[in-house]
């Protein structure tokens, strides 16, 4: 489900005139601080609104200064006649229902059914889609110097729309895996986004992403010694855009433990086309096989998210750590060790939040 | 063909100590190289499994005067092992088999390249010959179809050669510093060396890779596919570690491959 402190929001926007300014000032998981502007422009009051969730096991009827604003999903309607008899602001999701109480402003309107609220069930943050904003944040996170990027910046880097790019952040953020923070260069009109911890975002999204989730094909390859066999790699896949992830990858980057099997992206359209290579290099098919060729299901952006490591394309650290995250070979231990390299490396201020 | 000499060792010892006057002028060459190696602290993190022939093989100088020394016929026949011919020299000497109780002598041969193995003396030493051994032998396709026993004994060569090359970083730097050492002199025989494994990896002649692949498969207890794929693997390698070795004549782009 949608954040139901967004979802009120909308319900406001919905019930007083367009030329009135509503805007977000700070949109945290508990509280979400609405700035009403009125229609006349800078002669208008300000009405600064503190959006806040119902508590769900409440017993009496919460007091509260005039400027919030308590949100609930569904208000039985003794509820709702017992908040206007009080002088309370609420807003009930369900029935539409925006009554304001403030010395400034008062709003009793029943938002149109016309109103559509998109609801979180039908964005997965982590979808091939969706997912170019997480590759996005958590590639930031893992520079040295990570930019301060509103939704705006987020949306423009992982190429995905705003709306979409909002609501990944705000599925995000009601995960507790990102923070929103109010952005100074702004002058109160933005938020940052940054990834709370990444070990904790890498365990929501491995939940729902493997590397199984690449379509692919395992062959016998010619290899003996794997590292020999990467130096040949670029002659073979010659004319192809390609990259390295788990393992073979990572052992560029920060090398942990032995390892034989290889795993290599390569930009195909197709699932045939992985096994038009196979049949060209003389390649059989068979589990057993050392080297696995798999097209990538994050296939967005994929030139553009390869870094060159001693001639070698690997994949960006976000789409290796997410690889290694929850493959069973040894694979959340290389990743741990590829995150501290990375701190060790990183000076003391940029240390990453695992 | 068992995967464990150890029970075999006792008789290697033996035979070493009846050896003993002779051991400086002896090398031991074949298949108990990597298992030496591996126990006796030369190359203790060798990786590869390791497979065997029972015998002994033993490079000897081509001529090797006896002095003060007993004869190495009397040395063995007080061994109990017997001559595997029975008129003039022997090269294989014979006891219990089951027991390791075999050694086979070589020299290396001397003169042009001849296509088939031959016997020569080891000169000062009556009765004892040898097994004349050119240094690029085991690559040499025409070989193996000579007879079942040498093709079996080239597939057992190229599998020694895969077992060398996935020992590990370690010895394979070794074989590429011992490989150093031997030029500019044996220039010839790095390039002929190159030549057979290029010849050997060519798609056309895979069958000797599947030979090979079939007795690893067996060795080791992987299927014949990835048996397969390992051996062109490993054998690639060893081609790869040969090429900035070899001379500027068959680095020259216009030069070809060709059967001896």
């Amino acid at each position: 489900m949608q954040a139901p402190l967004d979802q009120a929001f909308l319900h406001l926007k919905s019930v007083i005139p367009p030329q009135v300014v509503v805007e977000k000032e700070h949109n945290g998981y508990e509280q979400l601080t609405v700035l009403y502007r009125g229609q006349h422009g800078a002669t208008s009051p300000v009405v600064r609104l503190a959006f806040q969730e119902l508590p769900t096991e409440w017993t009496s009827t919460p007091d509260s200064p005039p400027d919030v604003v308590w949100v609930a999903r569904d208000l039985s309607p003794e509820v709702r006649r017992r908040f206007r008899e009080l002088g309370r602001s609420f807003i009930s999701i369900r029935q539409g229902e925006v009554v304001i109480v403030h010395p400034a402003l008062v709003i009793d309107r029943i938002a149109p059914k016309a109103v559509t609220v998109r609801t979180a069930s039908t964005i997965d943050p982590f979808g091939p889609g969706p997912g170019r904003v997480v590759l996005a944040l958590l590639n930031n996170a893992l520079t040295p110097e990570p930019r301060a990027w509103g939704i705006r910046e987020l949306a423009a880097y992982s190429g995905v729309d705003r709306t979409t790019t909002s609501d990944v952040v705000n599925t995000l953020a009601a995960y507790g895996l990102v923070t929103r923070e109010n952005d100074p260069r702004k002058r109160g009109r933005g938020v940052t986004v940054r990834v709370q911890r990444v070990t904790a975002l890498l365990d929501r999204w491995s939940a729902t992403y493997d590397i199984l989730r690449n379509p692919s094909i395992t062959v016998h390859a010619p290899i003996g010694d794997p590292r020999a066999f990467l130096r040949r790699l670029p002659t073979i896949l010659r004319d192809r855009s390609w990259a390295l992830t788990l393992q073979a990858g990572a052992s560029l980057i920060a090398p942990h433990a032995s390892w034989e099997r290889i795993h290599v992206y390569v930009d195909v359209q197709s699932h045939h086309e992985l096994a038009d290579i196979a049949i060209q290099q003389g390649w059989t098919t068979g589990e057993s096989g050392k080297l696995t060729i798999m097209r990538p299901w994050y296939h967005f952006d994929f030139l553009r998210r390869i870094r060159t490591i001693d001639r070698l394309p690997v994949v960006d650290q976000a789409q290796l750590l997410i690889d290694l995250w929850s493959y069973p070979v040894r694979g959340r231990e290389q990743a741990e060790h590829l995150l501290h390299q990375r701190n060790q490396m990183a000076p003391d201020a940029q240390t990453l939040p695992a | 063909m068992s995967t464990s000499r150890s029970h075999l060792e006792p008789a290697l010892h033996r035979i070493l100590q009846q050896l003993h006057p002779y051991l400086a002028d002896l090398v031991i060459i074949g298949g108990w190289v990597p298992y030496l190696y591996k126990w006796y602290g030369l190359a203790m993190n060798w990786q590869s499994a390791l497979s065997f022939t029972s015998e002994v093989d033993v490079l000897a100088p081509d001529r090797l005067p006896a002095t003060t020394r007993l004869p190495l016929r009397e040395i063995l026949q007080a061994a109990n092992l017997r001559p595997m011919n029975a008129t003039g020299t022997a090269a294989v000497w014979e006891g219990d088999v089951e027991r390791g109780e075999k050694i086979e002598f070589f020299v290396l041969r001397q003169g042009p390249f001849t296509k088939t193995a031959s016997l020569a003396p080891i000169h000062e030493q009556p009765g004892l010959g040898a097994i004349a051994l050119d240094k690029c032998q085991t690559f040499n396709a025409r070989l193996s179809s000579a007879t079942a026993e040498g093709a079996q004994k080239r597939i057992k060569d190229l599998l020694y050669l895969r077992d060398l090359m996935a020992a590990g970083s370690d010895i394979v730097e070794r074989i590429r510093t011992d490989i150093m050492g031997y030029l500019p002199t044996e220039q010839h025989d790095v390039d002929s060396a190159l030549n057979e494994l290029h010849l050997i990896l060519r798609p056309v002649k895979r069958t000797l890779i599947f030979d090979v692949a079939q007795m690893l498969a067996a060795r080791d207890g992987v299927d014949t596919n990835s048996a397969r794929a390992d051996i062109e693997g490993y054998l690639t390698d060893l081609a790869e570690l040969l090429e900035p070795f070899q001379s500027p004549r068959v680095q020259d782009p216009d030069f070809e491959y060709h059967d001896e």
